[in-house]
């Protein structure tokens, strides 16, 4: 059995995965989201050398078991050494193609992809909402994609969020998905289409227009459609309408591209994706129509901030970890531990109680993944003193 | 009994009630996954359920693969206990190791620690590798009065030494570990069980063990039994025949009224004795065992009550002889049927007078097969020979005994050895699994594979486990996985495959490292999975093996030079194109396309040549040996199907339409099936499974018997099968029945349709913009898909059966060739002759424009035969092409196109579409188009005008109607429904089938009326011409279609009465019969029905003969034989009379 007990902070502050999510109740919670520990894949053929890495988050909220997947390459021989397979966010499941498994969702600034790997993955929330923060450190900008999930809702909301540290002249997000089904990797052809508010976007004819005017789309193949008993059925998006933003469509006859552009002061994009598998075009058609409206009212109003952040007491924190550390043996039990703390509450911990409204991308990373690794630690401090009791 | 937890109950009531919730679904599947049901019951003692005492809660920490976890049910069905687990995994396929379920399993195992329990077991697992919460969260109620037992692990933070127990008071409370004192709670340390492998008393060895695993929790709990029980033996030592004493002393007071003592002697593997049961007397008393044989014992006794068991003891002694069998001496231990099984039996010490020596064969079951009874003294040689009706496990075991007058006979000592039965199991249908349990629980794991149906087993190792053999399992060693990875100088590693000098030591090593295997019995031998099924190097040896290739395949250097555009002088002079370049990449770029062919043929040729080294090796050591391969099968990857096919001896391909070619062309015993076992729903595993049968395949490879997390095995931790795979066994329940065993030596109907699969034509569709109009296994699927839906079915035939012959032309009216794009002169030849003969052929797009070895031709081969002619080679034209009224979007024409004699007909920008020939005495039909332009008919939104024209197309060979015709509830063709036939002589077997779309309901007509048995629904519909049924996606629904009601089976007896230890012979017939049915034999005495007699016949008017082997120690008494037809599921009964 490998080692399963928590990692240490500095292990933390590097490390991509973690889990940063308040105890679990007794009580099922009603939306959860759980990441995977990473997942290596030792590739061959022309990636020979290379190490493919997942981590994989699953969401349980409704009735679709929506999950996002962070996808690199690394030589094996040199880990540090990364690579961008075919994307970086992918959405694997309820199924494969659609939104596009190994990489449908692309942050561009300045004509450039946020940087791979994500500096952090984890669940941030779960119960009332499930909620998980993807963060890069571009050289322009923090960048942060947070994936939420509501309580029985069919699709999977999306904000990304933007706090610059360079100059932003260029700031988009590309799609990638394949309707219903791999049309050319089986050696079939369909028939793809985008029906937005107000057009319908057919294959081989690209269009382009403003983000408000095509602020939903649903993807479908009209030869892939699950009415014909074929294909896994269609996909939609819905993106929150931003002023000057444009939005392009290509409807290819394998992948579909979309391509929108947002004003460089743009610092909050919040999208709902929605996996349609299993239903008809008809069907999803009349389900995104009249979804759109309501879900553009959520997304206009909901505050994401995760309660992690928002209800984080730093003045607690900083007493209740005194009192821990009053005793001599446990002191002496968990030696540097205790030092890496301390320093934490030291450096982050003043910021946060400075801040008004909700702390940046960066800080809130450094808040989020330092709970878990104090809470991490508070168990710590319990254990040993119980065991010294023994 | 069957009990099942509180928390799989609910798991199950989360699943339906909560379906539609993914969130609930993942928690409702981690506790299936983790559910500890008593549905896969094994023989137990009831060492203290049900309890006098406290009940106990229990929550383990255990890996959930393996075998593992059943030892908490096997702790479960012994004590009152009450458990729920947390799995540790390694996840599939990744070398990562987690909680079962990732997040939502720790949140699961975090909800488990808020839950009150009396104790904590870490079955192996080590604590201190737990997250601090969770350790604190175990230990913390530990502190307050719980308990915790590490079981192959232990804790030193925890188990201080100084807070060792001593003294516990009473020896049969005192846990089978060290005990220790943690806070107000205790904690017990002790041994992993041990492996203790098969033999003969080896789950009496685990009942032990498992005694002390429940005595430590109970201690652990603190509900250790509140009354004492002692059982003294002495000195633990007795002479076989003397008198053994046993003082027991209980005190205490009992919780339930009317306390009574119950005790028992037993051997591991030999006898067990219960002795008379008494009241609990009021103090120490003694009680007496006679006669036993030698070897190593426990006396074991209780204090029950009415409240349950109050308290119990074991006490190990020993038993000893003078008079040994020293040694039972095998000739060989293993052998074939008709062989003998021979050997010796050495007797030490001085037999009495009358002392006799029984050598006896057993079953694994304890039945007493054969026996030979001779006068015990010095070495006594025995021989029995191995009948066809043995099982694959026989106990060869010597006993000396004893007969005084008037008593029963007194065994003195025993001795076994085993023999090995070899059984290949290739002549039923079969059901495999991938690897095979292990650990000290395995023979139990392997027992429910096998009540689970599970007939083969594929492993790495050469030497199978016995426990294979206990249950008549198959074996199928993966010895190998070629490869054709190279060397930094071009060879192959680790050896040219035409080094034969490399290769023959190399083979002949396998085959001697599996001989093991080849004793226990192989159905087939892999070459491994996921192979590489082509391939060549640059090795002299290579060189010259490519050489005689061409000389063989071209015959002569002139037709070579003409093929390749070259002019060598001497066959030395013939080699690559260009240094190094293995794959011939050169001639493809130069356009010289036969010298990159003939390259990539010799691949092929030469994977085969070299899986043709292992045959023979293994065949040298197993003349029945079937040597072949998994996976593969893709026309786009190079497969030489019918080479493979023609050579090897079996091959389970990746599914697809590489199933097709082998179900055309391999013979009816040719194992053949796919793997499956990549989801974990019924429905879709089903719908593998079914597609299985309907690819006329005559066994099914699962993959594999433990997984947890991604899929699911065959088996769960607890060793039930998964829920799912219950519902498989139910609904394939019909295929064990028979219907397996009768479609094996059937053939799919082709009425009257062949399709051409053309080797070269593979690479040709890769050539000079042949990809623009789709590949060359596209174009297949559609014609399949088109000739299927319209209630048609087809046969492959190959190019090379052309070649050689073997092509039975009379046989059709009607060949297709999807994308026939090379073909040799040979073979063009034969289709001309076809149509010139009556028969008619319908191609998509460029037929025959290269020869056999991708020589592009002036005019195609069969220009004639379409009325054709082509103005070059192009990439496909996209355009709109109309065929009457029917149109058809983004078709890919062939441009070049123009009839000569033929009527040209439908358009496509000015190409011709629909191009149709009178040839001879038949006709031709090209399709100007790729198949898979062409509507997909049975989707429901192809025009129906494109089904009509189809059905034209066919008609026109003079096939007359589709033997059967499927409408829906709307009267119209039920589309995307497969119906599949068989024939049998008279008789017919049918199945429909679809793998997606919804349920509906669907009317079968018949060309005439028929007698017709509904095998899904278990009904005979009577004489009917019309047959109404539901189409279920994913679930093949068979009928049997009859000329009148099935006959009336006879089933004979040659004796109606015998003796145990004899073999009855029943004859099974159906007279009058003009086909094959099916039978499952089932045979009961006084109501119990006697499983090891379950077989499954095929017979017709012709008898076949069962052997009903009756053992010594069977029941006496009146046997029902039973022989229940498939079709009518109506049983034919004898009775035999067993003495």
């Amino acid at each position: 059995m490998s080692t399963r007990a928590a990692i240490s902070l500095a292990a933390l502050m590097t490390c991509i995965a973690a889990v940063a999510v308040p105890a679990v109740s007794a009580d099922a919670p009603a939306a959860i989201v759980t990441v995977e520990p990473p997942r290596d894949r030792v590739l061959s053929g022309q990636f020979e050398g290379r190490t493919g890495r997942e981590i994989r988050a699953n969401f349980g909220f409704g009735p679709t078991a929506y999950a996002i997947s962070h996808k690199y390459r690394f030589l094996t021989d040199d880990p540090d050494s990364y690579e961008m397979g075919e994307g970086y966010i992918g959405m694997p499941s309820p199924c494969s193609c659609n939104w596009y498994h190994s990489g449908f969702l692309f942050i561009r600034i300045n004509g450039r992809d946020v940087p791979i790997p994500a500096s952090s993955v984890m669940a941030v929330e779960r119960g009332e909402r499930a909620i998980m923060d993807l963060v890069w450190h571009h050289e322009d900008a923090d960048v942060r994609a947070r994936f939420f999930g509501l309580p029985g809702e069919d699709w999977l909301g999306c904000e990304v969020t933007i706090d610059p540290t360079g100059e932003i002249e260029e700031l988009g997000v590309n799609l990638r998905c394949y309707p219903s089904f791999f049309t050319s990797h089986h050696k079939r052809e369909g028939a793809r289409r985008i029906q937005t508010p107000s057009a319908l976007v057919e294959e081989g004819t690209p269009a382009e227009g403003a983000l408000g005017d095509h602020w939903w789309g649903v993807y479908y193949d009209e030869v892939f459609d699950v009415a014909r008993g074929e294909g896994e059925g269609p996909c939609a998006m819905l993106a929150l309408p931003i002023e000057g933003a444009t939005v392009s469509f290509d409807p290819g006859g394998y992948a579909v591209g979309t391509s929108m552009s947002f004003p460089p002061e743009t610092r909050t994009i919040r999208f709902a994706f929605w996996d349609l598998k299993g239903v008809t075009n008809e069907h999803a058609l009349a389900n995104v129509r009249a979804q759109a409206e309501g879900v553009r009212s959520t997304l206009e109003t909901i505050d994401l901030t995760p309660e992690a952040v928002t209800q984080f007491d730093v003045a607690s924190v900083r007493e209740s970890l005194t009192s821990a550390l009053a005793s001599e043996e446990t002191r002496e039990a968990l030696g540097d531990r205790i030092d890496e703390i301390q320093q934490w509450m030291e450096g982050t911990a003043p910021e946060l109680e400075e801040t008004d409204g909700a702390p940046g991308i960066r800080a809130q990373e450094d808040l989020l993944k330092s709970i878990d690794d104090y809470n991490s630690f508070k168990w710590q401090v319990k254990l040993t003193e119980l065991l010294s009791d023994l | 009994m069957t009990r099942i937890t509180s928390h799989a109950t609910a798991a199950i009531a989360i699943a339906l009630l909560v379906a539609a919730c993914a969130c609930a679904q993942d928690m409702a599947e981690l506790e299936v996954d983790h559910a500890l049901t008593f549905e896969f019951e094994t023989p137990h003692t009831d060492w203290a359920a049900p309890y006098a005492g406290e009940s106990t809660r229990v929550l383990v920490f255990c890996n959930g693969r393996g075998t593992v976890p059943r030892h908490i049910v096997e702790l479960m069905q012994r004590f009152e206990v009450e458990a729920e687990a947390v799995f540790w995994i390694r996840v599939i396929d990744y070398g990562n190791e987690q909680w079962l379920g990732g997040e939502t399993g720790v949140a699961r195992m975090m909800q488990l620690l808020e839950e009150d329990w009396d104790v904590y077991v870490f079955l192996g697992e080590d604590m201190s590798e737990m997250t601090a919460e969770q350790q604190y969260k175990v230990l913390r109620p530990v502190t307050e009065g719980a308990g915790v037992v590490f079981v192959g692990s232990g804790d030193d933070r925890v188990l201080k030494d100084e807070n060792a127990v001593a003294n516990f008071g009473r020896s049969e409370v005192a846990p089978a570990g060290t005990g220790y004192q943690v806070g107000e709670g205790r904690a017990v340390r002790m041994g992993a069980c041990p492996d203790l492998g098969y033999h003969e008393g080896w789950d009496v060895e685990y009942d032990y063990w498992a005694e002390g695993f429940g005595r430590s929790v109970l201690w652990a709990a603190g509900h250790e039994p509140q009354m004492a029980l002692s059982i003294d033996a002495g000195a633990g030592e007795f002479a076989w025949d003397a008198q053994k004493s046993f003082t027991l002393d209980a005190a205490g007071e009992a919780a339930g009224a009317n306390p009574r003592i119950r005790m028992r002697v037993r051997k591991p593997g030999g006898p067990s004795v219960d002795l008379p049961e008494r009241d609990l007397p009021a103090r120490a008393f003694t009680v007496e065992a006679g006669e036993l044989p030698a070897g190593d014992y426990h006396f074991d006794a209780w204090v029950v009550s009415d409240a349950g068991v109050e308290t119990w003891a074991t006490a190990p002694f020993s038993v000893g002889s003078d008079l040994t069998v020293s040694m039972v001496r095998l000739d060989r231990d293993w052998g074939e049927v008709g062989d003998t099984i021979s050997g010796s039996v050495s007797i030490e010490g001085a037999p009495g007078a009358g002392d006799m020596v029984r050598v006896g064969l057993f079953d694994s079951r304890g039945r007493l097969l054969k026996q030979q009874i001779t006068p015990a003294g010095g070495d006594l040689d025995f021989a029995f020979e191995i009948e066809q009706w043995m099982p694959m496990l026989v106990r060869v075991d010597a006993g000396i005994f004893r007969n005084p007058a008037g008593q029963p006979a007194q065994t003195i000592d025993t001795a076994y050895e085993y023999v090995r039965v070899t059984q290949r199991n290739s002549d039923q249908f079969n059901f495999l699994m991938w690897d095979m349990p292990s650990g000290p629980l395995a023979p139990w794991a392997q027992k429910s594979l096998a009540d689970a149906a599970v007939t083969l087993t594929l492993g790495r190792g050469s030497r199978p486990p016995i426990t294979l053999a206990a249950n008549d399992i198959a074996y199928v060693p993966y010895t190998t996985r070629i490869m054709n990875n190279k060397q930094d100088d071009g060879t192959m590693a680790p050896f040219c495959w035409n080094d034969e000098e490399a290769v023959s030591a190399h083979v002949q090593a396998k085959a001697q490292e599996y001989l093991p295997a080849r004793e226990h019995g192989c159905y087939v031998w892999s070459l491994g999975d996921e192979v590489k099924t082509t391939g060549s190097c640059l090795s002299p040896h290579c060189e010259v093996a490519y050489r005689e290739y061409l000389e063989e395949v071209y015959g002569s250097l002139e037709a070579l030079n003409e093929s390749w555009g070259t002019s060598f002088t001497d066959w030395e002079q013939v080699g690559l194109s260009k240094e190094g370049d293995n794959d011939e990449a050169n001639a493809l770029a130069e356009g010289n396309y036969p010298r990159w062919f003939d390259r990539q043929a010799y691949q092929s040729y030469n994977f085969v040549q070299f899986c043709q080294a292992y045959d023979e090796a293994y065949k040298a050591v197993d003349p029945l040996a079937r040597t072949g391969f998994e996976g593969a099968g893709r026309f786009s990857q190079g497969d030489d199907i019918d080479l493979i096919v023609r050579e090897n001896d079996f091959w389970s391909p990746y599914p697809g339409v590489a199933d097709e070619v082998i179900r055309s062309i391999a013979p009816p015993d040719f194992p053949r099936s796919n793997w499956m076992g990549y989801t974990k729903d019924a429905d879709s595993l089903l719908g593998k499974y079914w597609r299985m049968i309907t690819r006329d395949m005559n066994s099914v490879w699962w993959w594999r018997w433990d997984a947890l997390g991604r899929f699911h095995g065959w088996l769960a931790p607890d060793l039930r099968p998964f829920p799912a795979v219950q519902e498989i066994l139910r609904d394939t329940q019909v295929v064990r029945d028979g219907l397996g065993d009768l479609l094996m030596p059937l053939e799919i109907e082709d009425t009257g349709i062949a399709v051409l699969y053309s080797f070269p034509s593979q690479f040709a569709c890769d050539i000079e913009g042949g990809t623009t109009y789709g590949s060359y296994e596209s174009s297949h699927v559609a014609f399949h898909e088109m000739v299927r839906d319209l209630g048609y079915q087809f046969s492959y035939v190959t190019d090379r059966m052309l070649r050689l012959g073997e092509f039975e032309a009379d046989d059709y009216r009607l060949l297709i060739l999807p994308r026939i794009e090379a073909l040799g002169e040979e073979e063009a030849a034969i289709i001309r002759d076809f149509v010139e003969n009556g028969g008619v052929v319908i191609a998509d797009v460029r037929p025959a424009i290269y020869d056999g070895h991708l020589k592009p031709l002036g005019d195609g081969l069969l220009d004639d035969v379409f009325g054709i002619e082509a103005s070059g080679r192009a990439e496909a034209k996209v355009a709109t092409a109309t065929i009457g009224d029917l149109a058809i979007e983004n078709a890919k024409v062939d441009p070049t196109i123009s009839a000569t004699t033929a009527n040209a007909g439908g358009d496509a920008d000015g190409t011709p579409v629909w191009i149709a020939n009178r040839f001879g005495d038949g006709a031709a039909i090209l399709l100007n188009m790729d198949a898979g332009s062409f509507p997909k008919i049975s989707t429901a939104g192809a025009p129906e005008v494109a089904g009509d024209l189809a059905y034209d197309v066919i008609s026109r060979s003079n096939l007359h109607q589709p033997p059967v015709f499927v409408r829906g509830e709307d009267g119209e063709r039920l589309r995307n429904t497969e119906v599949v036939r068989w024939e049998s002589g008279d008789n017919e077997i049918m199945a429909l089938f679809r793998t997606s779309g919804s349920r509906e309901m669907a009317t079968i007509e018949l060309p005439e009326a028929r007698h017709v048995y509904d095998l899904r629904a278990r009904e005979d519909l009577g004489m009917v011409s019309r047959i109404s049924t539901e189409i279920i996606p994913n679930r093949a629904t068979f009928f049997a279609l009859l000329p009148d009601a099935a006959p009336q089976p006879e089933l004979t007896l040659l004796a109606d009465s015998i003796s145990r230890g004899e073999v009855a012979t029943a004859s099974l017939s159906v007279p009058g019969a003009q086909s094959l049915y099916a039978f499952r034999i089932r045979v009961t005495a006084g109501g119990e029905h006697l499983e090891w007699l379950d077989d499954v016949v095929v017979t017709g008017p012709t008898s076949a003969e069962i052997e009903l082997p009756v053992a010594f120690n069977d029941p006496a008494g009146s046997y029902q034989v039973e022989a229940i037809e498939l079709f009518t599921n109506q049983p034919t009964v004898a009775t035999l009379r067993v003495n």
